[in-house]
Parts: structure tokens; C-alpha cells; sequence
């Protein structure tokens, strides 16, 4: 956990949490303002929210999204038309449809320092979602016990959530191969006795 | 300076057992080979250790099933280290103990009434910490869990085995560290107090081994020696096995005036250049019984020819050899008969006895006293070389070594008796150094018991004489012997029986046979014993121009003229002139 000050980028939000508890939350992506589908992260993308009543900025990534009708009376269905037909013809399925994503709270950031370990309270419903920018995730991944919660979550292959979380992460800190090794020692010491699953995640990774 | 990068973390072990450490991920197990010296910092005091055995392991058995393939470079680096692992082997062998605690505790167990904050304040803290604080000790236990093991820095080189030019110790650098150029030094003090050992296979540098520490005690003055040089390569130039000089001075030629050569062969010698060595006769009534016993296997002597010789010699004395040669076969029949020999053992050891009457250096009769001659140069610490030139066979040489090292362990016994009486520094022996090659000859089990040389190893050290033992059989040196060795240099040992003979007497010496078996077969040796604080793996010093300058006595006669002139000048302006 290194003391070094996360300062939240001011940047607008693309969701709200509608749904928390201890380990997840449910955020609902904002409509666009055009007519196409509303923006969603990227699986494994590093995604901010926060306690207001604490002020810890709460970190997650995502684990888990879903497009589905508003309500449970009207499904989809499917009508064989083009996007560009769909908004010339149909224009309010877009209305309809409403894209959430699940998020694995994996740490916090409190009085400006980092802990890797689950807050003492989830966000609150309401609170904006933000994607996270390079500087703060370059910041949260100094170290990896964030991999051993992620490896915990439950309703999701984690080995497809680990390793999109590394291949991102690799990414954002412009493939620092050092960095990439470090992880996967934590993972190979994470994974003691499962060879194969850390072989499988690495495959991923590398491929 | 950057703090130094640790090597690996001890995870378990023991001290009978040496401790096992983890190398930290990033450390190749190639950069780590056996016989390295390594340090392990301890909570409170630093270890010093070797570096015994490498091992690869994994924690998981599954990825021996299924290992990573070539092209899966990531899973490889990742498994480096964690999944899979370099376990190496270490022996401690001493620790640096920061000395002001021993003697804070002393102070605390007097002053038992002094608390704790009393201390502190009460006594100055210059006189708990004197200005050498740590202090070498033999291992007595090991390093907590988890301690850092780091690869040794010149300074802890230093501290283990000293400076050469250490005013307090005749140090003698014998070679460097394999992975540094620091010099690795022995106590030569205690190097002449204990007989000791070269072994090594043919041609892996035994020779050039015995004469750098020959050359080292010279200069250092640590003791006289006395050098039965059977391939004359000691004493005057010999044969190099390097490229580009063809022979390597011998020491004669590196200290003009401190050695002698006396020769078995003059011919030899002198066609071998040596201008002023000095010829050495035997005469038949040095020889004694027990010089026979020795030669029994060469002369193929029975056990009733020795028993023969007895009588012949308490009928005849000291001349009895002569007088057996010259009788003829009539009068061996009439002797025996008179006293209770057997004729035709006793004319059987009159037939092997004439071989000796091939041996150039043997007289009948001899005006002179060479071996008195010999003794008197000893005694005046002038190093003596006995060359054998072509009389190199075992026989010439066995019987050579044998009986002049009789008389000069009586000689020895006699003074060290009168010094004993006087306890006048000025009667106090010189400590001698007697060097033998092909040892096992002399000290097989057999005859370790009946040679001279037998009981010098076992017991002659309180007479101030030692041997330095130059062989490449161990194994066929009498345990017994082996294990009062003092120190031992080994080069490269590839029997098992000699690997385990080296070790005879050595306490934890299982782990140092890999390091022994491992050596390379030119200039590396393996040191342990008395006159090392710790067994070390050295590359030895090389034997050129440059040792010559650093160890040898200029030779004002060979030298160029301007030299001399510019020393002459630099002497006069230290004397003030």
C-alpha cells in the first residue's frame, strides 16, 4: 500500500450504482444521448465509485454486463434490421433497453492511500461511476493483492476476469514487462497448486 | 555503494546438515556454482559459508507432467522462482560475532545491580565498544529463518583470511577466490606447526601448488625446509606446461642465497645447468635395518632376510652391509653357522643388497659428513634441496629420504631435548619443513608404521618438524597419518577412495566432496584445515614474472646494470648517505 495521493480525475461519469453490496456492484450505464446503444466497459476495465458518507473511493473492475429490456413485460425481439434501420424504423428499443455491469470491488482508496482489501461499506446507490484514468490505476497496482479477491469472485470464469484485468492493466502502464512478471509471480503463488489454471491464465494473457 | 542484491533467503537446515536457502526470484541457479563463498546475514551475527550443492525443484508436480513449452516465455519467467525453484546447498563454516556484546554481558554479570538504563548511561560507550567489534568464531549455530544470503564483497574476503601484508601473521596469498580478485591468504605460522598435505591427480598442478608455498615460506621465513626433490623441479628450472614459457624458475633461482642444492646426481645436475650444487654421497654404514624395512617391496626382501640383516648387524655393527657384500659364499656358510643364520636367506639378501652398489651416491666408506653438512646448512636456515637426477627410481629415492631424514629427526630430537633443558631461545630447533613427493610409498599403512617419515607425521611436530606430504593416491596414505594432516590442498580428485581419503579426520566433510569433484583439472585447489579459517576454493596464483618479482630476492648478479645502479642509489639516500 504506498501513501502516494490517488487524486480522482474530474472526469464525468458513465454509470450509476444501482445495486451494492459487500464484494459487487450493479452500476447502470447513462443512456447516449444518440441513438445507439449506451457505452459499456470493457471487461476487466478498472472502474471508480465511492462511499460518500466516508469519502473512500471505492475501485472495482468489471466482472460481468448485461443489455436487457427495462422491464420484464417487454423482450426483445429480433427483427432483422440493420442499426441505421433500426434508428430510422425503430428508434425507442433504445429507450427500452437499459445496460448494466457488475462490478468486483477489489480495494479502496482512503485519506489518499491505497488498501487492497474490501472497504467497510459498499458504495451507495446513486453514487456516480467513473472509469478510472491511467494515473490512478498505475497508482492502485503497485501491488497485487488485489488478485487474490479477484481470484474470489464468484458467478464469472476468473480466469477470463484475470486475466482481461492483467491484459488491461499491461496496457495502461505501457507494457511494463516488469510489472507483467510480478503479477504473474503473485499469481503463480496465488495459484500454488493449480498449475493448470495458472498456465491457462497466463496463455491468455500472453496470447 | 548499492546494497548487495540477496542471492537467496534460507528456508531450512541444519548445522550438522549445512542449511538450505531459496534462490529469490530473478537470481539464475548459473550464476551460482559450487564451491562460491557466501555470506548469510544473520539477525545478530553474519555467516560465512561455502556454497556446497545446487538443486532444482518445483512446487508442484504438475508442471514436471506438463511443462511449459519453448515459446511460452511468459510462463517460464513467471514459474522462475515461484513454481519452480533453485534450492542451493550452504555449510556454514564461521561467523563474525559482534564482540561488545559478549563483553556488555560480562560487564552486566559483574555488575549485576546495574539495570538496564544505568548501563547506558554509566559507562562510556567507548569502553564497551573497542575499535575491533567483531570477532571470528567457528560456526556453533546458524542462521535464523529467512536470513539473506549475499554473495561475499572483498571486505568480508579480508576479514576471513586476512592481508597478506599483515604485520601481525606470516600471510601468504595462495591464489583468489574463482568469481574475484581478492587475495586468499594462509597463516604460514600455522601451516609449518602441523604436517600437510598436496594431493591432486597427475598433471593437475601438485607441483606448481608445493612450490608457490615452498617459495611463500622462504620469503616469509616461516621455517627451514628440507625438499627430496625426486623430479628435480624444485630446486633449479623445470619444465612448464604453459605455452608460452617453456620452464619456470625453480627456488634456488628465485632465492640465490637462502638455498642450497645438493645433488645424488651431479652429472645430471649439472648438465641440467646448476652450477653450484653440491654433490651428496651414502655411505653403506648410514644404512640402517629399518631403511631395508622400508625398500622390502623394492628389493623384494622377505621377512627372513630383514631378520638376517638384524643378525648381521648386531655381529658386524654399523659396517654390516659392507661386510656382507664382501663375503664370499664359504664364508656366509661358516657364519651362519657360528650364529643362528640362515645361509640361504642370507645369501639371498647378499643378492639384492648388491643392487644398491648401482646407486651412484652409494660409498663404502665417506671422509666427510654430507648429511652433518646438510643439517649445519639447516640449522643456519638455509633451505636445502636434494635433487636425485637420474637416480629418480623409487629405490634411490626412498632410500635416499630414508636415511637422511633419519639422522636429521635424531639430530632434531637431540636438540629440541637440549632446549627443553635450557629453555634458551638460542637453542630452540629452527621449525623444519620437510617436503616428499609420492608419499604413499612411505606412508602406506604398511610402512607409515616402520618409516621415519611415518612417525614425523604422527608425532615429530612437537620436535618442530613437519612434512608436507605431495602425492596423488591419498588413499594409500595410512589413515592414521592422513588424519593428523594439518592443512590439505586438493586439486582436482576423481577416485572416490582418494576423495574420501582427504577427508579423513575432517569434521562435515560430506558436503565439501562435491565441491572437491567438481574442481577444474588446472590451477583450482581446494584448501582446508589449520592454516585456513575456513576450506576455500582458490584459483591459485600463476607462477610467472610477475609472483617472481613480488616473492623473489632480486639477483643483483643477473640483474641489468642501470638497476642496480638506480637500487644502490635508493638504499644509499635511506641510509641518509
Amino acid at each position: 500500500m504506498r501513501a502516494k495521493a490517488i487524486s480522482p480525475q474530474p472526469a464525468s461519469a458513465f454509470g450509476e450504482v444501482v445495486e451494492a453490496n459487500t464484494t459487487t456492484f450493479v452500476a447502470q450505464c447513462f443512456e447516449s444521448e444518440r441513438l445507439t446503444f449506451p457505452p459499456m466497459p470493457a471487461l476487466g476495465s478498472w472502474t471508480r465509485s465511492q462511499d460518500e458518507e466516508t469519502g473512500n473511493l471505492i475501485y472495482g473492475v468489471v466482472c460481468y454486463a448485461s443489455i436487457a429490456p427495462i422491464d420484464t413485460v417487454h423482450r426483445a425481439r429480433a427483427l432483422g434490421l440493420s442499426p441505421q434501420e433500426l434508428r430510422e424504423q425503430q428508434p425507442q428499443i433504445f429507450a427500452m433497453l437499459r445496460t448494466d455491469f457488475r462490478a468486483a470491488i477489489v480495494g479502496f482508496v482512503s485519506g489518499g492511500r491505497v488498501y487492497q482489501y474490501l472497504p467497510p461499506r459498499p458504495p451507495q446507490i446513486h453514487q456516480p461511476v467513473y472509469l478510472c484514468s491511467d494515473t490512478e490505476v498505475r497508482e492502485f497496482c503497485r501491488s497485487f493483492e488485489f488478485l487474490r479477491t479477484l481470484l474470489q469472485v464468484n458467478g464469472i470464469p476468473t480466469d477470463e476476469l484475470v486475466a482481461a484485468v492483467i491484459r488491461q492493466t499491461y496496457r495502461i502502464l505501457n507494457r511494463d514487462r516488469n510489472w507483467l512478471l510480478q503479477a504473474g509471480r503473485q499469481l503463480s503463488s496465488l495459484l500454488r497448486d493449480d498449475y493448470e489454471h495458472l498456465s491457462a491464465i497466463l496463455r491468455k494473457i500472453e496470447a | 555503494m548499492t546494497p548487495p542484491q540477496p542471492l537467496a533467503t534460507v528456508i531450512q537446515g541444519s548445522l550438522s546438515r549445512g542449511l538450505e536457502a531459496r534462490l529469490n526470484p530473478g537470481v539464475s541457479v548459473e550464476d551460482l556454482r559450487v564451491g562460491k563463498f557466501v555470506v548469510i546475514q544473520g539477525q545478530r551475527n553474519r555467516f560465512f559459508g561455502l556454497l556446497t550443492d545446487v538443486t532444482l525443484e518445483t512446487s508442484n508436480p504438475q508442471i514436471l507432467v506438463n511443462p511449459p513449452r519453448p515459446e511460452e516465455t511468459l510462463l517460464r519467467e513467471v514459474l522462475a522462482g515461484t513454481g519452480t525453484y533453485g534450492i542451493i546447498a550452504l555449510t556454514p563454516m564461521l561467523m563474525l560475532v559482534p564482540r561488545e556484546r559478549e563483553e556488555e554481558r560480562e560487564y552486566l554479570l559483574t555488575h549485576p545491580d546495574l539495570t538496564e538504563t544505568q548501563t547506558a548511561h554509566t559507562i562510556p560507550s567507548q569502553e564497551l565498544r573497542p575499535t575491533c567489534a567483531m570477532e571470528l568464531l567457528p560456526v556453533k549455530t546458524v542462521p535464523a529463518h529467512f536470513s539473506q544470503v549475499y554473495e561475499a564483497r572483498e571486505l568480508d574476503f579480508r576479514t576471513v583470511f586476512g592481508w597478506e601484508d599483515d604485520p601481525e601473521r606470516r600471510n601468504f596469498a595462495i591464489g583468489q577466490p574463482l568469481d574475484m580478485a581478492v587475495p586468499i591468504c594462509l597463516d604460514l605460522d600455522r601451516w609449518v606447526e602441523r604436517s600437510n598435505g598436496i594431493f591432486g591427480k597427475s598433471g593437475t598442478g601438485k607441483s606448481f601448488l608445493a612450490r608457490l608455498i615452498l617459495a611463500g615460506i622462504i620469503r616469509k621465513r616461516a621455517a627451514v625446509n628440507l625438499i627430496f626433490d625426486m623430479h628435480s623441479e624444485y630446486g633449479w628450472e623445470a619444465a612448464s606446461e604453459d605455452k608460452h614459457a617453456t620452464t619456470v624458475k625453480g627456488l634456488r633461482q628465485l632465492f640465490p642465497g637462502q638455498v642450497q642444492i645438493y645433488t645424488l646426481d651431479p652429472d645430471s645436475t649439472r648438465r641440467r645447468g646448476v652450477r653450484d650444487a653440491q654433490e651428496l654421497f651414502i655411505a653403506y654404514n648410514q644404512i640402517e635395518v629399518e631403511d631395508l624395512a622400508l625398500l622390502a617391496d623394492e628389493l623384494n626382501l622377505s621377512e627372513a632376510s630383514l631378520e638376517n640383516a638384524i643378525i648381521l648387524r648386531n655381529e658386524f655393527g654399523r659396517d654390516w652391509i659392507s661386510r656382507l657384500l664382501s663375503l664370499s659364499n664359504t664364508e656366509i656358510q661358516e657364519f651362519c653357522e657360528q650364529k643362528m643364520g640362515n645361509k640361504a636367506s642370507m645369501m639371498a639378501l647378499q643378492r639384492k643388497l648388491t643392487r644398491l652398489d648401482n646407486l651412484k651416491y652409494i660409498r663404502n666408506t665417506l671422509p666427510h659428513n654430507y648429511i652433518g653438512q646438510i643439517l649445519d646448512a639447516l640449522s643456519r636456515g638455509i633451505h636445502v634441496v636434494i635433487e636425485f637426477g637420474s637416480q629418480s627410481n623409487l629405490l634411490s629415492y626412498m632410500l635416499a629420504a630414508n636415511v637422511i631424514t633419519r639422522r636429521i629427526h635424531q639430530a632434531y630430537v637431540h636438540q629440541t631435548e637440549r632446549y627443553l633443558q635450557s629453555k634458551n631461545p638460542l637453542d630452540k630447533p629452527r621449525q623444519l619443513c620437510i617436503t616428499i613427493e609420492e608419499a604413499h610409498r612411505f606412508l602406506n599403512p604398511r610402512a607409515a608404521k616402520q618409516t621415519i617419515f611415518g612417525t614425523i607425521a604422527r608425532e615429530m611436530r612437537k620436535y618442530f618438524v613437519t612434512l608436507l606430504v605431495v602425492d596423488q593416491r591419498p588413499s594409500s596414505i595410512d589413515s592414521e597419518v592422513m588424519s593428523q594432516l594439518g592443512t590439505r590442498i586438493t586439486a582436482l580428485l576423481n577416485d572416490d577412495q582418494d576423495i574420501e581419503a582427504v577427508f579423513t579426520g575432517v569434521a562435515g566433510s560430506q558436503n565439501l566432496k562435491t565441491v572437491l569433484a567438481k574442481l577444474d583439472s588446472k590451477q583450482q585447489a581446494l584448501i582446508l584445515g589449520h592454516a585456513v579459517p575456513m576450506p576455500v576454493v582458490v584459483q591459485t596464483r600463476p607462477y610467472d614474472q610477475r609472483f617472481y618479482a613480488e616473492i623473489a630476492d632480486p639477483d643483483w648478479a643477473q640483474a641489468e646494470d642501470a638497476e642496480v645502479l638506480l637500487a644502490a642509489q635508493q638504499a644509499k639516500f635511506e641510509l641518509g648517505l
